[in-house]
């Protein structure tokens, strides 16, 4: 896998990466529920036609909006292929749909949020939209999602079938759900420190224009990305991982860590930070909350960082090199015993 | 009559989203497909649950919704001619 990335853009609750250091605001549901939420443009209808818009949800707009800005910061008006990522889809919807199947006992239900609560809502949207008559395809795996559709994007790459491919993914995030995940234990509120939390809910949309071709406006060169499906063996995974790739452990200059917090000890990533000791440790969920493709919010993350050669200091948990900015390490713990690696170079 | 067409107007504009129009933007008379407000099918689908929901009378027949939803007066008189009955 060598993919350059040509273009990307999130729309998150940090916002641009000019930013950062402006760390997102955590709102709080009627009941005190944390959470963050996503900063959208305010122009939604420069580039949306303002026909459409009246029907969109969120997701939608901050999918459709990520993919386009996207596109334009790729200097791209066509690509050869769109592929999606989502964990739970358009959510707000599906909400919508649900809610008026219950209380208009399953008779009279509006047609839009049924149409429109599917998962490949979005991807055949931003398709209409460009008049694309390409590959168009949607993953709905929770959390490895994303990281097929990047693999897809590979394989349609290497085979010859697409030169040019976006790919992107979006989740959104609804009071209902904010509920729903606190009532399963998977957040806890009490648990920000110096209120800064990556453990909390969140939501955003990262696209990127990933071609075969290198030239030098690209942000960087994605080398490889690996789904690891146990935390067995997790360390020897991902010294395998870098193997494959002939890049030592010592070599690696930066961990993009999915930390919840910026204390790493007897955290869930100790075993991977004491294998890179003299790389530096960054993490990133407290700048978009977590969710189920937040792995594609660090790897706009990671793509940014090399092409500026700016860690941002809001990121970084530990400085431990001091060498040249040349590539990055990616380590996500995306659902169960699932941990996403992407492995990026300047 | 008039006061159901102002309140169809609103009807309309909440059920389909139409933010930036307002009931004096919307001729009575004027087509709603196309050429009038440029609704869809989607929009079609919106308003034959709109009628059955509010006033409860379905619309039986494509022939039928073609006629009914033709404009917003159309509508008036599809609903004032079953509260006849």
């Amino acid at each position: 896998m060598e993919l350059y990335i040509k273009g990307i853009n999130t729309i998150s609750p940090v916002g641009s990466f000019d930013n950062i250091d402006n760390l997102p605001e955590i709102k709080a549901t009627e009941e005190g529920l944390k959470y963050y939420s996503c900063i959208e443009p305010l122009a939604y209808k420069e580039i949306i036609n303002p026909v459409l818009i009246r029907r969109m949800s969120r997701a939608m707009k901050i999918g459709i909006a990520s993919a386009l800005f996207c596109l334009k910061d790729a200097k791209l008006e066509m690509p050869d292929a769109i592929i999606t990522g989502t964990g739970l889809g358009c959510v707000e919807d599906s909400d919508k749909f649900l809610v008026s199947l219950i209380e208009n006992e399953e008779k009279m239900l509006n047609p839009t949020p049924f149409i429109q609560s599917t998962h490949n809502t979005i991807s055949s949207q931003i398709a209409l939209m460009l008049k694309c008559h390409g590959y168009n395809s949607t993953y709905a795996g929770r959390g490895a999602c994303f990281e097929t559709g990047i693999l897809d994007a590979s394989m349609l790459i290497s085979d010859g079938e697409a030169s040019n491919v976006l790919v992107g993914a979006y989740d959104e995030l609804i009071q209902n759900q904010i509920k729903i995940l606190y009532r399963l234990g998977q957040f806890r509120n009490n648990n920000t420190i110096k209120n800064i939390s990556g453990n909390l809910p969140g939501e955003g949309a990262a696209f990127f224009v990933l071609s075969d071709k290198q030239s030098d406006t690209d942000y960087a060169k994605l080398v490889g990305m690996d789904i690891i499906s146990s935390d067995n063996f997790l360390t020897e995974n991902i010294c395998d991982f870098l193997n494959k790739y002939s890049i030592e452990l010592k070599n690696i200059n930066s961990i993009l860590l999915g930390s919840e917090n910026f204390i790493l000890e007897n955290s869930k990533y100790s075993d991977v930070i004491n294998i890179f000791p003299y790389s530096n440790l960054l993490w990133f969920k407290h700048l978009c909350g977590e969710y189920m493709t937040d792995s594609s919010f660090a790897l706009w993350l990671a793509s940014n960082i090399l092409k500026t050669q700016n860690i941002p200091e809001k990121v970084i948990i530990k400085k431990n090199n001091t060498s040249a900015l040349d590539n990055i390490l990616i380590v996500n713990k995306i659902s169960g015993n699932q941990t996403a690696l992407f492995l990026l170079k300047k | 009559m008039d006061e159901l067409i102002e309140k169809l107007k609103i009807e309309i504009i909440e059920a389909l989203s139409l933010e930036e129009i307002t009931p004096a933007d919307i001729d009575a008379d004027a087509p709603l497909f196309l050429d009038g407000l440029g609704l869809d099918s989607i929009d079609a689908l919106e308003l034959i649950v709109l009628i059955e929901k509010k006033y409860g009378y379905k619309i039986q027949t494509a022939e039928e919704g073609k006629t009914v939803l033709y404009s917003v007066k159309s509508m008036a008189e599809f609903i004032t001619n079953r509260q006849k009955l």
